[in-house]
Formats: C-alpha cells, sequence, structure tokens
C-alpha cells in the first residue's frame, strides 16, 4: 500500500476534456469503416461487432459506450488487431494515417502497438507480470521499440513513471507490482502505454476498479497528459459521466451495433436514438430522490440469436413493425450527429 | 426534560461500538501477518421502513460491518442488537431465531446461486432452517408469490440460475432473501454488478419493497448516485470509522467532513458543462487498516489537517451551528476542522 503525505490543495481543476484543436475531417488519424468482428463458437457464429463505422481527428477524443455484450471490447480489441486467431475473424477497415491494420501481419502490428496505438485495460493487476519489477516492465517498451541499452531504457522508464506522477519514481522502479495500489498500478499501466508517444490511447474502463476518490485522480491525470502531449483517446466504458469527463464524441453501442453517434454534449442533450435516451433517462444522477427510475423494460440481446430488425426494437417503447422487420441505418439527425433509428428524424423537425 | 415529546420508535438494528478485528497469522514458515481491525468503533442505528447506506472505499469496513450483522464473521468488540436481542449475549439457537430478521443480498448474482439448484430449490432452502416460518403444504405457493413479488415469472421457478439474466438472479437473489419475512435487509452492493439499464430496475423492485413490506435496507454502496436516490441516511466510513453521518440531503448537500466533500466531488456529472462547482481531487491512497495514522484517520490526505489532527482523533460528535437545525435534519461529524466553518 503507498502512502504519500502530501496534501492536495483543495482542488482548481476544472472538469472536462481539454478542446483540442480540431482539423478538418478529411484528416482523421483513424478511420474505422464498416468493421465487423465474429467469434467462430461451436455452434453459430457470434457477430460481436457489425458494421461499425468512424473517424477520430488527431488529437481527437471518443468515447464508446454501452453495457456489457454490446461489443464495446471486442470493439477495441479488433482496433490494434488483439483479438486475432483462428477463430475470430475481422473484416471492414482500420485505417491509422495511411495504414490499413485489419488482416496486417501479427509482427507487424507489434511494431505498432506501443508505438502509434496504446492500450489501457480495467484490471492494471491481471496485466502486469507480476514477478516482474515495475521499472523493468517500462523499460521493456523502450528496450522494444526503440533499441535502447539496459541502462538508456532504465532511466527512460523512471522518467515515464514521474510522467504519470508516480511519486518517487527512482525508488519504485524497483518494487514489484504487488507493491502498488491500485490507482498506482494504473498509472504504472498510463506509462507503459504513454512511453513512446503513441497518437492514440484506448483505454478500456481505466478506472472501473478504482474507488471514486482514485478515479479522480487518474480521470485527471488522463486529461493533464492528453492537454501535455495531444494525444487522441478512445475511452471505452459503461460510465456516461467518464465519457462526459474525457471524451469529445460519443459513439453509443447496442447489440453489436452503433445505435448513435455524435458530440457528446448534443448527444447526451438531444439524443436521437431511443436507447440512449432510455440510458441517459435511467441514470440514477438524473433524477429525485426517492422516485422512481424511468427503466428500459428487459435485458440486452444475446448476439449468438441473429434478430431480423433493429436489436432494440424488443425493448424499445416506441417500436413499430418496420423496426422489427427491417435493420435501421445510420441516418444523420444533424451535422456529425447520426442514429441507427427508423424514427429519428432531423432535430428541425422535433423529435 | 424539555417539553419535546419524543416518539418511542425503536430501532430493528442497533449497533453500539462495534469492533472486529481480524487477527493476525503466524510466522514460523510464512511470513508473519498483522492483526487488521477493519472496524474499530462504529454505532448504527436503522429505524423500521428506513435506508441507511454505509458508503466508503474499498477497506473502510463497510463490508465487514454487513457480515458482522449476518453473522458470517465473528466480532471483537461491541453489541449489535435486532429488536430486543443482544446477538452477542445469546446462545446459537437463540440467535438463529433473531437472525431471521436480517437477510443479505449479495452483489454478484453469478456466484451467489448455487448453479444446480432450481430458484424454487434456492428460494426454500431457508425454510430447511426456519422450518415454523411457512407449513410445508403452503410452500409451493409461497415460492410462486414470492417470484410475483420481485417481477419474475412464477412459471420460472423451476429454472436453473444459468437460464436466467443477470438481473433476474438477482431479483431470485431478493426473493430468497425475502423467504424468512425479515424486517431488515442488509444489501451488499446490490447493483454494482449489474448493467445500467438493469440497476434502474433493481433499485425500483427495491423501492417498491419497502413500501409494500415496510423494510427496512443497510444499502452498502461505493456509488453514491445510486445512494442519494435510495436512501433516507448516509453514513461514511473511513478506515474503519464513521466520518460523518446524517440524513441523505443535508449531507449531499452541505457536508461537513472535508472526505465526504472529497467523495462526492469525485463523482463524475453527466453534464459538466453545468458544472459551476470546483473539483476537490486528494492526494494518495487510503491507509492501510493493519496500520493507521494516528490522530484522524484521513488527515494524511486532507488539506485541512494541522497538528492537532495529526495529534488527536476527532469524535463523531453535533455541531454548534446546527443545533438550531431539526433534530431530524441533523448531521455529525468526526472532524476538528468541518467544512461548517466556511459556509
Amino acid at each position: 500500500m503507498t502512502f504519500i503525505p502530501v496534501r492536495s490543495p483543495g482542488g482548481e481543476a476544472p472538469l472536462g476534456a481539454p478542446t483540442q484543436p480540431r482539423p478538418g475531417p478529411l484528416d482523421p488519424l483513424l478511420r474505422v469503416e464498416h468493421l465487423r468482428v465474429a467469434y467462430d463458437a461451436t455452434t453459430t457464429p457470434v457477430v460481436a461487432v457489425d458494421d461499425v463505422s468512424f473517424e477520430i481527428a488527431r488529437g481527437g477524443s471518443m468515447a464508446i459506450l454501452g453495457e456489457s455484450g454490446s461489443g464495446k471490447t471486442s470493439l477495441g480489441l479488433a482496433l490494434i488487431g488483439l483479438n486475432q486467431g483462428r477463430t475470430t475473424k475481422v473484416d471492414g477497415s482500420v485505417r491509422l494515417d495511411d495504414l490499413e491494420l485489419v488482416g496486417r501481419r501479427r509482427e507487424e502490428l507489434e511494431d505498432i502497438r506501443g508505438a502509434r496505438i496504446a492500450m489501457i485495460f480495467q484490471d492494471p493487476l491481471s496485466t502486469l507480470n507480476p514477478v516482474k519489477r515495475v521499472g523493468d516492465q517500462v523499460a521493456e517498451t523502450f528496450t522494444r521499440h526503440r533499441g535502447l541499452s539496459a541502462r538508456q531504457a532504465r532511466e527512460a522508464a523512471v522518467d515515464t513513471m514521474a510522467r504519470a506522477r508516480i511519486p518517487d519514481p527512482r525508488r519504485r522502479a524497483s518494487d514489484y507490482p504487488h507493491q502498488f495500489s491500485g490507482g498506482m498500478r494504473q498509472r504504472v499501466m498510463i506509462a507503459i502505454a504513454i512511453a513512446l508517444g503513441p497518437q492514440l490511447l484506448i483505454a478500456d474502463e481505466p478506472t472501473t476498479a478504482l474507488d471514486v476518490t482514485v478515479q479522480a485522480q487518474i480521470v485527471q491525470l488522463l486529461i493533464e497528459i492528453r492537454a501535455e502531449t495531444g494525444m487522441a483517446l478512445i475511452l471505452i466504458s459503461h460510465d456516461l459521466g467518464l465519457a462526459a469527463a474525457l471524451a469529445d464524441d460519443v459513439l453509443v453501442m447496442y447489440g453489436g451495433r452503433m445505435a448513435e453517434k455524435g458530440p457528446l454534449r448534443t448527444t447526451y442533450e438531444h439524443a436521437g436514438h431511443p436507447y440512449t435516451r432510455g440510458l441517459l433517462a435511467s441514470a440514477p444522477r438524473n433524477s429525485v430522490a426517492g422516485s422512481r427510475l424511468p427503466v428500459i423494460p428487459g435485458s440486452p440481446p444475446r448476439l449468438d440469436q441473429v434478430a431480423r430488425g433493429c436489436p432494440f426494437a424488443p425493448r424499445c417503447p416506441d417500436a413499430i413493425d418496420l423496426c422489427r422487420d427491417v435493420m435501421p441505418l445510420p441516418r444523420t439527425i444533424a451535422p456529425g450527429h447520426v442514429a441507427a433509428c427508423h424514427l429519428a428524424s432531423g432535430r428541425e423537425e422535433g423529435r | 426534560m424539555t417539553g419535546t415529546v419524543s416518539v418511542a420508535v425503536k430501532p430493528i438494528l442497533d449497533i453500539r461500538d462495534l469492533v472486529v478485528t481480524y487477527p493476525g497469522r503466524g510466522g514460523v514458515l510464512s511470513r508473519p501477518t498483522p492483526s487488521v481491525t477493519a472496524v474499530a468503533g462504529v454505532s448504527l442505528q436503522i429505524f423500521p421502513g428506513e435506508t441507511l447506506a454505509l458508503v466508503g472505499e474499498s477497506g473502510c469496513g463497510k463490508t465487514t460491518v454487513a457480515r458482522a450483522i449476518v453473522g458470517l464473521i465473528k466480532t471483537t468488540g461491541g453489541s449489535i442488537r435486532v429488536g430486543d436481542a443482544d446477538l452477542g449475549a445469546m446462545d446459537g439457537a437463540a440467535t438463529t431465531r433473531w437472525r431471521r430478521q436480517v437477510q443479505m443480498v449479495f452483489q454478484d448474482p453469478y456466484s451467489s446461486l448455487d448453479p444446480r439448484m432450481t430458484a424454487r430449490r434456492l428460494i426454500s432452502e431457508p425454510w430447511d432452517i426456519h422450518p415454523d416460518v411457512v407449513a410445508a403444504a403452503d410452500r409451493p405457493a409461497e415460492v410462486e408469490r414470492l417470484l410475483a413479488l420481485v417481477g419474475l415469472d412464477p412459471s420460472h421457478a423451476d429454472r436453473f440460475p444459468h437460464q436466467f439474466s443477470g438481473g433476474q438472479r438477482q431479483r431470485v437473489m431478493i426473493a430468497r432473501a425475502l423467504a424468512l419475512r425479515p424486517q431488515l435487509l442488509v444489501c451488499d452492493e446490490p447493483v454494482s454488478a449489474l448493467d445500467v439499464s438493469i440497476q434502474a430496475q433493481i433499485i425500483n423492485l427495491l423501492s417498491d419493497l419497502q413500501r409494500q413490506l415496510g423494510l427496512a435496507y443497510l444499502f452498502i454502496s461505493h456509488d453514491l448516485s445510486v445512494v442519494r436516490h435510495i436512501s433516507h441516511r448516509v453514513a461514511v466510513m473511513y478506515l474503519g470509522r464513521i466520518a460523518e453521518d446524517g440524513p441523505t440531503r443535508t449531507l449531499f448537500e452541505a457536508p461537513d467532513h472535508p472526505y465526504t466533500a472529497a467523495l462526492l466531488s469525485a463523482v463524475l456529472p453527466m453534464t459538466p458543462w453545468t458544472q459551476t462547482s470546483t473539483r476537490i481531487v486528494l492526494a494518495g491512497d487510503v491507509a492501510s487498516p493493519a496500520d493507521p495514522p494516528i490522530g484522524c484517520r484521513f488527515h494524511p490526505r486532507c488539506w485541512r489537517a494541522d497538528e492537532l489532527c495529526a495529534g488527536s482523533e476527532p469524535v463523531l460528535r453535533t455541531l454548534e451551528s446546527r443545533s438550531s437545525t431539526p433534530a431530524d435534519a441533523r448531521s455529525r461529524v468526526a472532524c476538528h476542522h468541518p467544512l461548517d466553518q466556511e459556509r
């Protein structure tokens, strides 16, 4: 257990993602087109992600929101080719600058991962090697990708740990993961992720395993590091508040498909998809104490059961026959704001 | 005596100065581990029909309090009274009778239901130990009544846990807890393992059951948004002690303990663009309960701490500035420099 006798100054930092310059949409950092991930299970193939397309600008940020089984983690893994294998089939296109990542060989992807795209996960304890000193695990990135000598890599690791605001990094570098608290372990993961200055960080539920006050520290750290480096961010989460703190744009997943995508504030304030509206309404933070919470009836669909129409139709309060028969395609309801709903219409016409 | 008439409503649960110490292990062959006092003198009362939320971060002792109440662990000191009975002062058979009044709902409906038992068997099992609650002949109908009560289809009584979704499993768990007709449910993070859209369903179910059955809840959670919605009173724990307790509204709108304020401010708002207040980001982590700081347990992370805090541990008290507020809206705080001095 680490224990840092530092007093916090009472907190001045305002909440919210740093506003990044947004270059034109013609030059995105990452362009995902018609991505599909299918796992070949013994009986029926499970399509975890189907027909998902989006773009992220340089230095931009997007939250991929969804519940368990919505396909958000499969989507994140597919972006860096981590769910390759004989039983997994990834189709579509993921382009980082001019580089197509789908179908690329494992060795080539290993050069890209860490150097240009990095990823951090929910549980830092299971992603760190328990029998290896933390400093060596950070240093590994530099020996593997930059060919530094062991001594140089160790120095670079200490610097990187300092950038992740790990107190007393030189001493802590020779500790093992179990000697770190949960929050400090996630800082180590962040240090490894930012070591080589990647253009994009994918963070899959980075604070879910942490206590609230520690979550606040990690959110603060991610905001500061992005402000320092201009690194783009994809946040994968179920937490609407975390998305609001870290992302400019939001993509809502349901049943493996994109339900809605748009600028975060617009989407939260004028959600075009009934699932997004239900999700926002059922969060207790929006409610009057003691009142009944609005609920989405039923439960999310199982991905091994292929539905014909809209995956949300069985739970949707507005569903009509069309919804049960025909899969809705994403339609633009405002500039940069799309919803995959037959009943979504342009904002001027009301909803 | 003053002229106020005290309405003598007796608490269902009355915990006084509860201490729970997990013993350390010796070190002949393995490394010795120190003993850990997870709960260091906690007093709580829960009244019929109310929800008391116990909040705090991992290691604060909230789950240990819950386990002590339902008898899953031995207490080291203090007393736990259920109704008129002091659980510590009774023998096995008598405690079993009283424990019926207090049942528990666990966090994870995947690991806490026996996968080889049907819903019917899971719900009837408590009657093996307390056969007088429901006559054997009435049990099939009672199972179906309980299933309907928690919003499940009674015809699904013979299904196994894997045939239910996560939210439905939590409903089975609640039905099982209600089988003994308790007055108090101890709910340890009952919705944390559920998806957002399912959480709301279970929260509504708990509210409905409270209204229908007059149940009281001890609701343990780290999710302050849920706590604010569901609870009447809140107790905030830090490293085995209560830092602050009081009515939910008072605590959320005017926290007196700096730790409460930091916890509340760490909740990420869904609409940060409407937020005007600044955020408190605490330094450091919670200390180990095996080696709590001397003085106020929160002082190494507190921005208001001084020598007084490092030297003496504050006691839980009602602040003078609160003496004019009605008794039922008053909170108590264990802090040498409470935040009311700034308001």
